[in-house]
């Protein structure tokens, strides 16, 4: 197996627990919702913040690298942002924020000089992935703005 | 006599992607829509949805397979198809009857298809301009009960499915599913959503996916594995019609997936995007049928914004609708233009003007036919729907597995396969042989028992 394809195996293996973490609320209803989404954003704000810290992994001999790392430092914070709002229960704006931090980290990582040089079928992994992760995050974020589910209406 | 292969009279899809659309869409349609999201419901939810994919892998996709083989390795119409493939195999050509019966279903099908559709059709206005004044039982009743108002919607419906298969392969039906197929995944999605935001989602979620072993019965199985049956849209022909044009560098094991996988999607988005608005304003979840014309039209006239999301969800439906009546019409006209008695043009006139008369009693079966009964006590649709989807469909199916599965030369089913696992290949050839044929046979053995 290429590493590539490994790195989207276990990157897919990483998604599981978003896809049910999202799903559950839904299925178990209001007892486990609470749980399930506190889950999702806590699994959520450390995946962002291990992505921010691997930017300190690349080359340091690339074009922009301290903008790289200044960024890598932006998304750690932005991990730490996401569980302090969920801990002060601003759930929905901790769910959006997630929305947003996902993407523009593919958007970061994207215009990186190394990213260029990968294969088509990681470019395709990583698109898919983050897309997969966003929407497990709307689909959390209509939960809790759906009239009929929300716990706390 | 000389059988040849006639596909270039033809023509053949364009991309990949053409086939696996039209395949789904001709799988996709209004049974599909309420059938699958209804059935999963009312038979233990998560514990059916689990025992139809088991049966989609052991019935639906064993047959897919074995209508594509054939259709491909012959590129002709199902009749031309069986017959060439048994004269092929050293076999009688009388299997090309499996052909005729499926032809014959297609044609039944479609003829009360195209009224149900009409009525969607109509719908799509009813629901735009409804004030709710009028309640949905009897807004459907007053539909239903006129004549000329469902002979009318069934003539355009007809008139429509005509056109696309009159303009042939590539620029009706394939150029037609390009546009149709992400239309029909826009509006569901879009309907999703808006069922996501607004609807009982979380109610829908449970009624749909929570498993209920409890409710787990043989009735059950007998559901799964007919709905796996059904919803493919196998043992009519248009599976083996529309393999008949498709690229050779295609590969079939794949390709058969890709469309019992965006069936099975369809019919779960069709689920998430009717029930949670069901469930919103307490209506009766396993109402049948009139779910679609009586309890939905119900809560788009209490709904907010309902002028515009009801003619949405009936564009949706006349969409999936008209995916799945060009399938059932191209079989006919495939093997009527091949053996040149029409041209392509005539013979979807001839044909389509044929099921428009038949439909006509169709029609009248909602009203002043209401009382006549032509199979036992069956009216004029009923009865349609008798000999095509109790008899005909089930025994084409059975019938195709057991000609793949037993007679044909292992070598054509080889070179059509092409490159395959080993155990995949062993695995599909004991469905097809053993377990398939069974199977479909005790769904037409239950039909009558």
């Amino acid at each position: 197996m290429n590493i590539s394809n490994f790195k989207s195996t276990y990157g897919y293996i990483g998604f599981i627990p978003f896809a049910l973490f999202c799903l559950v609320p839904w299925i178990a209803g209001s007892e486990l919702s609470k749980i399930a989404l506190t889950f999702q954003l806590g699994y959520g704000a450390i995946i962002i913040t291990f992505l921010g810290g691997m930017s300190w992994g690349w080359r340091d001999n690339q074009r922009k690298q301290k903008f790289n790392l200044s960024m890598g430092i932006l998304f750690s914070l932005l991990g730490c942002s996401i569980l302090s709002l969920t801990y002060f229960n601003y759930i929905l704006v901790a769910l959006l924020l997630s929305v947003i931090s996902f993407q523009s980290f593919y958007y970061f990582e994207q215009s990186t000089e190394d990213f260029l040089l990968r294969d088509d079928d990681y470019k395709k992994f990583r698109k898919m992935l983050s897309l997969l992760v966003s929407i497990s995050f709307l689909i959390s974020s209509a939960y809790w703005i759906n009239p009929y589910s929300n716990p706390l209406t | 006599m000389e059988i040849q292969r006639k596909l270039k009279s033809h023509g053949a899809w364009v991309g990949k992607w053409t086939f696996i659309l039209a395949a789904t869409g001709s799988a996709v349609g209004l049974g599909n829509i309420w059938g699958f999201p209804y059935k999963a419901g009312t038979n233990g939810g998560g514990a059916f949805v689990l025992i139809y994919l088991g049966c989609i892998l052991i019935i639906g996709i064993p047959i897919m397979i074995s209508e594509i083989i054939l259709g491909r390795r012959s590129g002709n119409s199902p009749i031309n198809a069986m017959r060439y493939i048994a004269h092929e195999s050293n076999r009688s050509s009388s299997w090309q009857i499996v052909g005729w019966s499926g032809i014959f279903a297609g044609i039944l099908i479609l003829s009360f298809y195209s009224v149900i559709a009409g009525i969607c059709l109509n719908y799509i206005f009813i629901s735009a301009t409804s004030s709710g004044a009028i309640s949905s039982p009897e807004q459907f009743s007053n539909i239903i009960s006129s004549p000329v108002n469902l002979i009318l919607w069934h003539t355009v419906f007809m008139i429509l499915t005509a056109l696309i298969v009159s303009a042939g392969i590539k620029d009706g039906i394939g150029r037609m599913v390009k546009i149709l197929m992400p239309l029909l995944g826009f509006l569901m999605i879009f309907m999703v959503i808006y069922s996501i935001i607004n609807g009982d989602f979380s109610s829908a979620m449970s009624f749909l996916f929570a498993p209920d072993f409890s409710n787990v019965t043989s009735e059950t199985f007998l559901q799964a594995m007919g709905q796996a049956f059904f919803s493919l849209s196998l043992g009519m022909g248009s599976i083996m019609a529309y393999g008949a044009y498709m690229p050779k560098e295609q590969k079939v094991v794949g390709t058969s997936f890709a469309v019992a996988s965006l069936d099975t999607l369809i019919a779960i988005l069709a689920g998430l995007a009717i029930f949670p608005i069901i469930f919103a304003f307490n209506l009766e979840p396993n109402s049948g049928p009139g779910l679609v014309f009586v309890s939905m039209l119900s809560a788009f006239n209490q709904m907010q914004f309902g002028q515009i999301i009801g003619p949405l969800f009936f564009i949706l439906l006349s969409v999936a609708a008209l995916s799945s009546s060009i399938s059932l019409l191209e079989p006919g006209v495939a093997y009527m233009s091949e053996e040149n008695i029409l041209s392509r043009k005539g013979s979807a006139q001839i044909i389509s003007f044929f099921v428009w008369i038949l439909g006509i009693g169709s029609a009248l079966s909602f009203n002043i036919w209401s009382d006549f009964s032509l199979i036992g006590d069956r009216n004029f649709l009923d009865s349609m729907d008798f000999i095509a989807n109790q008899i005909l469909l089930p025994l084409g199916g059975m019938l195709i597995a057991i000609f793949v599965g037993w007679f044909m030369k292992k070598s054509f089913i080889e070179d059509e396969l092409g490159p395959i696992n080993t155990y995949l290949y062993v695995l599909w050839r004991f469905f097809v042989k053993f377990i398939a044929p069974a199977c479909v046979g005790y769904i037409f053995y239950r039909q009558f028992f």
